[in-house]
């Protein structure tokens, strides 16, 4: 296990070696107390002809740089393992073996069985006056009286089995006749590091781990770490893998004036896979990188020396020296975080905040999804958004969310470039993906890639991984009311991968065991969904990716009412990318399918039933060039997308006299071309600025739409530490979710613009300011914003949203505005890592139809359903030891409006409500804490499978948050009013999760 | 821990965590200008409106029937003819439309004491839709009465209301009554303490009724055919007093204007049926009665013009079943004058008496006017006159 910040860690700035100052007989060292040459391999680098020796008392390594120099004691967590006098000593608890004692092992070979010798000495003190083989009886003022002190050896040896270290005790003739052992084939360097080249090391077409390699521990394995080295050495790159190491690049000369194109990849070391979204950049934080997905980077950077840093969530830090001689390629290996809540949550770090020109982003990994505590234990990846600044959402169970005050429709979610929408299983309790299989999650708040469109206040782009390169291993996961299972790995060995995910819920089993009183019984409700990934790398520069996704809901509560609604996703995406330049063309195309139905009154009425169901179908092609011109890295494309929407279908069910009917197909293309400059300058400053061409064609009845929009954004930089942004973009949408309820309802329709419904317009202006402080510790960001948006849609009184063929007449447009600030401030290293967050925002609506009285609050501007003016976070780990953490999750924030009843009155023999203005009052604040434990498997490395776990509880506190009010009369003259919470008491939970 | 209780914890946990709860909040004591306008126009019968007007919510019943908005309300037809509605109590106007033409588009015009004038939109008559097979159905625990309605031509929305009567009796019929206040000694004396009841005051049969609350509405609209089968009229638990003897509902029927039914779907279920995870937002929507001198104030309401028609229904006790069981029923008098009850012959061989029992006519026993005084359930001795059996 890798330690934090440990290339801050020299060899020989270790703490002052314990000494012992009283007269007796024997020595603290292992064997010798002579300080013998020997090779250490110590931080990721290895020292070698180094005067080394072993303190067997405190179990120390003492290291002197000089034989005349003061010994100290090396960090021992940062030892791997080192030779002396030919006999190897290992740290094994470097290796992740937790239960092994501190300190050194010897390998040794017990006829064939590996054997670990470790050897301790007790300091003990006995009364006695005597000389003798022990000691030397001395006055001990401890005592008051003469005392024999001494070193007793032990030596304790174990062998492992299943990934634990067990004690053996063998006979005097066993252990005489074991032999020391070497370490296993695979596990040597292949390159030594001499004194003299300690200060520079230029290795070539070699490959250097920094760690044992997955399998160590079995003798007749290659591991796969080892054959993922020697792959990148036959395909002659210059892997760097050592932190305190430097590297020397490329032929003296090989430059273009003194700019040198430093090239390469990103790799994980267990795996081979390439690692994407690392950010790579040098000393000065004014050139960087960040890999794309086949891990890829490139660096212009003036010769000479330079440190270049690695940084990632999930992987740990590489610090690399390098000499810059020419143009050249560096291939890194990075070894991933073993304990994910080491890691730090939120990827879009603050020192990638300093570098980029654009703003508002967030980026998440499916490790930080896992840890952050939800209802039931399932990790859930939309729940983690909403964690976020100026993300909100109307309530626990719904499955949409709001940015920055924009609705639940105007956000792009896309899956692998397949737009998903409906985000939500079990209405909104459960989001539609699956951490098992998801990697990079990456939420646009605003600056906008030109790359993006189609809807106007956010993108959350997701992505899944890809198979591991290596071997095939999985996963499964047992929670309270959901199962998941994962399988991936290579189909064609370096070539081909797979990854296989899915999830199911047996909720619908246990609400078949609910009494019948409960309200409850005889109800339905389940989901299940399926994803699967395949990579493939023709070479080099080419690879295709396909990827699938299905999921199904289907709930009933009530009668012979019944809910389904189902995703469909597929995407093909090929990517061709010249190594030696930031050039790439990506091409994808993918069909996605959204539908939904109600079916009601099949038991009861039997004229009436009926079977209702809407669909979304689109079909998309995309291709996109990036080409990198000196400064310049200019990005075009174009885009088109076929949408085929069944608006609303109603079929008789059995021989109800329903009469099947169909609203009009509405069909449209919409083709957009895009291009895009990022200026990288020389100086503090950096230009994103980008033109989308957007444009619709609606057929039947024809129409044609044509939006240009705009994307501009730039950031100064005067400290490495400290940027200041600002940015503005317009976004466009055609397609329009149609509801008039606060969360996304199964049975919500979706319409596109044409005659009636006008594009959705918005435009977004906003600026911050990013300070990373405390060495890199704290980012603290603070953002601003107002957006503007036309042509929303709202809707009148009694409005009929389905099988209505005359939609347009029930629907208002409205006219809104939102605008407010978030301040955040990040803790990405140390025990406690997280972020808090707290934004004050505004949204308002206003009616733009001009109905006079008859307007929506007369015309006036009112609260949206989502307009939640404070809004406070918090999100934590504190990590106790590798394996145990506590996970919290605090969030507050203000009620959102709501519409609720001001007046009463007769109308027949019942009373009647007479409602207020449209959301001009408040539901209670919202207030919710949650705290989990978190226990990650042990790192036994021959362990078949590794087993974690969550125990955690949701709603701590038990509040009762309201989801909504209401008033009800219930067909008497009394009016009482009613809270709906959702999740009205503590959820406690256990997830269980096994890797294999 | 059972397997079983397990299961239902683990449920509970997870599924009922979601609850509803009382809430209130405060509202401010508004005023309101808008009135309420309430019924159709019923062609062929009498028609009756009630004005009335909006109070802040939770304004006691008692307060929201002391005023009323009074002017005077015609109806108009098309035609030309108009007729006068005459004031009866509490905001209820009459209009003898029972002679009104069932053809052309009626509309009703308000005119207030101080001079607002409203008028509601023309409406064509819609003509009676047919009810047929009412009927009563047991279901579990249940009984549903249903029917179908087939409307004329053109009429695709109905609306029903009903008005229930039934008979019922008390659990016993006493044959002597207790003489209350006489003197300590006279009570040593049974002769003096009970004598036979006359022959007013057989109080175990009673009728009760009452009219329904809620409307039942329907749409056949998108169907092949206007009609709607299984039309639930009323359900009644199976242990309800209402069908332990003979129960009689009168059901009536309209056809509505898609827009009037639609309005009044919409305010029955903002009023019932709001606050579900997928509820509309709740809003008031607009009725077809406006203000013509002052378009800023609203009347709330929606005057159709209807013809109705009506069925009836009787059930007999074969739903019924008793809502307790006869063995757990103990037979506890009346307190005495003094508050104490008396039970001295409460026990028969140390069995408790029964309501459903038959006392021995050999013995005295104490009964509470519960039991025997079908009045105290809430019932009258007032019997229809078209009541079909000699009960009384």
């Amino acid at each position: 296990m890798g330690p934090v910040c440990a290339a801050q860690t020299p060899l020989f700035r270790g703490r002052t070696m314990t000494e012992y100052n009283f007269p007796f007989n024997g020595h603290y060292f292992w064997n010798t107390p002579e300080y013998s040459s020997g090779t250490v391999f110590f931080n990721g680098a290895q020292y070698q002809a180094e005067f080394i020796n072993i303190n067997a008392h405190t179990q120390e390594l003492l290291v002197k740089e000089t034989a005349a120099s003061v010994p100290v004691a090396a960090e021992r967590s940062l030892t791997a393992w080192i030779n002396i006098d030919g006999t190897n000593y290992v740290n094994l608890r470097y290796y992740g073996v937790e239960d092994a004692p501190e300190g050194f092992f010897i390998p040794l070979d017990d006829s064939g069985r590996r054997v670990w010798l470790r050897r301790s000495k007790q300091f003990l003190r006995e009364p006695g006056d005597h000389n003798g083989p022990k000691g030397i009886g001395y006055e001990d003022p401890n005592y008051r009286e003469k005392v024999i002190a001494y070193f007793r050896i032990k030596d304790c040896y174990y062998t492992e089995k299943r990934g634990r270290l067990k004690q053996i005790h063998p006979g005097r003739a066993r252990r005489d006749a074991m032999t020391p052992a070497p370490l296993p084939s695979g596990s040597a360097p292949d390159a030594l590091v001499s004194k003299e080249l300690r200060r520079t090391a230029t290795i070539r077409s070699s490959a250097i781990s920094n760690s044992l390699p997955a399998g160590w521990f079995s003798r007749d394995t290659v591991s796969n770490e080892r054959k993922a080295l020697l792959a990148a050495i036959e395909q002659e790159a210059m892997i760097a893998s050592y932190r305190n190491k430097t590297y020397e690049i490329g032929h003296p000369g090989a430059t273009d004036n003194g700019i040198a194109k430093i090239t390469g990849k990103v790799l994980d070391v267990a795996s081979g896979e390439p690692v994407t979204g690392v950010l790579v950049s040098d000393k000065s934080g004014r050139y960087y990188s960040i890999t794309d997905p086949q891990g890829r980077y490139e660096l212009e950077l003036p010769a000479g020396d330079n440190l270049l840093t690695f940084r990632d969530y999930s992987m740990e830090d590489m610090d690399i020296h390098v000499i810059i001689r020419g143009s050249g390629s560096l291939d890194i290996m990075m070894r991933e975080k073993v304990t994910a809540l080491q890691s730090a949550y939120v990827t879009a770090n603050g020192m990638a905040d300093h570098r980029r020109a654009g703003m508002g982003l967030e980026k998440l990994s499916s490790n930080i999804v896992t840890h952050v505590p939800s209802a039931f234990g399932e990790g859930d990846v939309i729940k983690t958004v909403l964690t976020l600044p100026g993300v909100k959402s109307v309530g626990e169970a719904s499955s949409g969310f709001n940015v920055r005050g924009g609705s639940s429709d105007q956000n792009l979610i896309l899956l692998d470039g397949g737009t998903i929408y409906n985000p939500g299983h079990l209405f909104g309790v459960f989001s539609a993906f699956n951490t098992d299989v998801v990697g990079d999650i990456e939420l646009y708040k605003s600056s906008i890639p030109v790359r993006y469109g189609g809807r106007i206040s956010s993108v959350l782009d997701i992505s899944t991984r890809e198979g591991n390169a290596e071997r095939i291993h999985g996963s499964l996961g047992l929670g309270i009311l959901t199962s998941h299972l994962a399988l991936e790995g290579p189909l064609v060995k370096g070539k081909t991968t797979f990854v296989l995910g899915g999830r199911t819920t047996y909720s619908d089993w246990l609400l078949k065991r609910i009494p019948r009183n409960s309200g409850y019984a005889g109800g339905k409700a389940s989901f299940s969904d399926i994803n699967l990934g395949v990579t493939h790398h023709f070479d080099e520069t080419n690879s295709l990716k396909i990827n699938g996704y299905w999921s199904r809901d289907a709930f009933s509560f009530r009668g012979d009412t019944t809910f389904r609604y189902s995703n469909l996703d597929f995407a093909a995406k090929w990517t061709h990318k010249q190594p030696d330049h930031d050039n790439s063309l990506t091409v994808s195309a993918g069909y996605d399918q959204y539908s939904n139905t109600l079916e009601r009154g099949y038991d009861t009425d039997p004229l009436g039933a009926f079977s209702l169901s809407t669909r979304v179908r689109q079909g998309f092609v995309r291709a996109g060039v990036v080409q990198r011109l000196g400064q310049h890295s200019i990005s075009w494309g174009v885009d088109g997308v076929f949408y085929a929407l069944s608006p609303g279908s109603l079929a008789p069910i059995n021989e109800s006299a329903v009469v099947a009917r169909a609203l009009q197909l509405e069909s449209a293309l919409e083709p957009s071309l895009y291009v895009g400059d990022l200026w990288q300058t020389a100086g503090p400053f950096s230009f994103d600025a980008g033109v989308r061409l957007s444009s619709f064609l609606a057929f039947s009845p024809s129409k044609f739409y044509f939006n240009p929009e705009f994307r501009l954004s730039g950031k100064y930089s005067p400290l490495a530490n400290l940027s200041f942004k600002a940015g503005i973009n317009s976004m466009t949408q055609y397609i329009h979710l149609i509801s008039n309820t606060s969360a996304i309802s199964p049975m919500d329709t979706w319409r596109l613009s044409g005659a009636g419904i006008a594009p959705q317009k918005g435009w977004q202006a906003a600026a911050g300011v990013y300070w990373t402080v405390f060495g890199n510790a704290l980012d603290i960001s603070l953002e601003g914003y107002y957006k503007g948006m036309t042509d929303c849609l709202d809707y009148k009184s009694g409005a009929v949203l389905s099988m209505n063929e005359n939609l347009a007449d029930d629907l208002v447009r409205t006219r809104g505005k939102a605008y407010g600030v978030e301040l955040m401030l990040r803790k990405q290293t140390g025990r406690l890592t997280g972020w808090l967050s707290y934004t004050w925002s505004r949204s308002l609506l206003r009616e733009m139809e001009g109905r006079g009285p008859q307007a929506i609050n007369g015309g006036a501007w009112y609260n949206a359903p989502h307009d939640k003016p404070h809004d406070l976070k918090l999100v934590g780990n504190y990590k106790f030891t590798h394996r145990y953490s506590i996970s919290f999750n605090l969030d507050y924030s203000i009620g959102r409006p709501v519409t609720i009843p001001v007046g009463q009155y007769y109308y027949g023999n019942a009373v009647r409500l007479m409602y207020s203005m449209r959301n001009a009052y408040r539901i209670p604040d919202y207030f919710r804490l949650d705290l989990a434990l978190n226990i990650e498997p042990g790192h036994y490395l021959k362990a078949l499978t590794h087993m974690s776990a969550t125990i955690g509880c949701y709603n701590v506190t038990g509040r009762k948050n309201a989801y909504s009010v209401f008033y009800s009369t219930s067909g008497g003259n009394t009016v009482n009013g009613y809270m709906v919470s959702v999740f009205a008491t503590q959820i406690p939970y256990v997830s269980l999760n096994l890797k294999f | 821990m059972k397997k079983s209780t397990l299961i239902y914890l683990v449920s509970l946990l997870t599924l009922v965590s979601g609850c509803i709860y009382p809430f209130s909040v405060e509202h401010g004591e508004g005023e309101f200008s808008d009135i309420v306008v309430s019924g159709n126009i019923l062609i062929g019968e009498t028609t009756r409106i009630t004005l009335g007007y909006v109070y802040p919510v939770g304004t006691p019943p008692s307060e929201m029937r002391r005023q009323y908005p009074t002017g005077t309300l015609t109806v108009e037809s098309d035609s030309g003819l108009s007729w006068k509605g005459s004031y009866q109590y509490r905001g209820l106007y009459t209009f003898d439309t029972s002679e009104a033409p069932a053809e052309g588009s009626y509309r009703l015009r308000i005119t207030l004491d101080d001079g607002t004038e409203y008028l509601s939109e023309w409406s064509a008559v819609c003509s009676a839709p047919q009810i047929s097979n009412l009927r009563a159905m047991q279901a579990a625990d249940v009984v549903q009465v249903v029917m179908d309605i087939k409307g004329g031509e053109g009429q695709w929305s109905f609306r029903w209301d009903y008005t229930q009567t039934w008979e019922y009796h008390a659990d016993f019929r006493p044959d002597l009554m207790f003489i209350p206040g006489l003197p300590e000694k006279d009570r040593e004396d049974p002769s003096k303490i009970y004598r036979l009841p006359e022959a007013d005051e057989d109080y175990y049969y009673c009728w009760s009724s009452a009219a329904s609350v809620e409307p039942g509405l329907a749409s056949a609209e998108g169907q092949s055919i206007n009609e709607i089968h299984n039309a639930e009229v009323i359900t009644i638990p199976c242990t309800d007093v209402r069908i332990s003897h003979l129960y009689c509902i009168d059901v009536t029927a309209s056809s509505l204007s898609a827009t009037g039914r639609a309005w009044q779907q919409h305010l029955k279920d903002v009023s019932n049926d709001t606050g579900s995870l997928f509820s509309p937002t709740p809003s008031d929507m607009e009725g077809n009665i406006k203000c013509t001198t002052d378009p800023s104030l609203t009347a709330i309401g929606y005057i159709d013009a209807v013809c109705r028609t009506q069925s009836r229904l009787f059930i007999g006790p074969q739903f019924y079943r008793r809502g307790y069981n006869p063995d757990d029923w103990i037979f506890i008098p009346d307190p005495d004058e003094d508050g104490f009850y008396n039970f001295d012959n409460l026990f028969i061989n140390n069995s408790p008496v029964r309501c459903n029992g038959t006392p021995s006519k050999t013995n005295v026993y104490w009964g509470p006017k519960r039991c025997t005084d079908c009045r105290a359930s809430g019932g009258s001795k007032a019997k229809p006159d078209w009541w079909p059996n000699n009960d009384k």
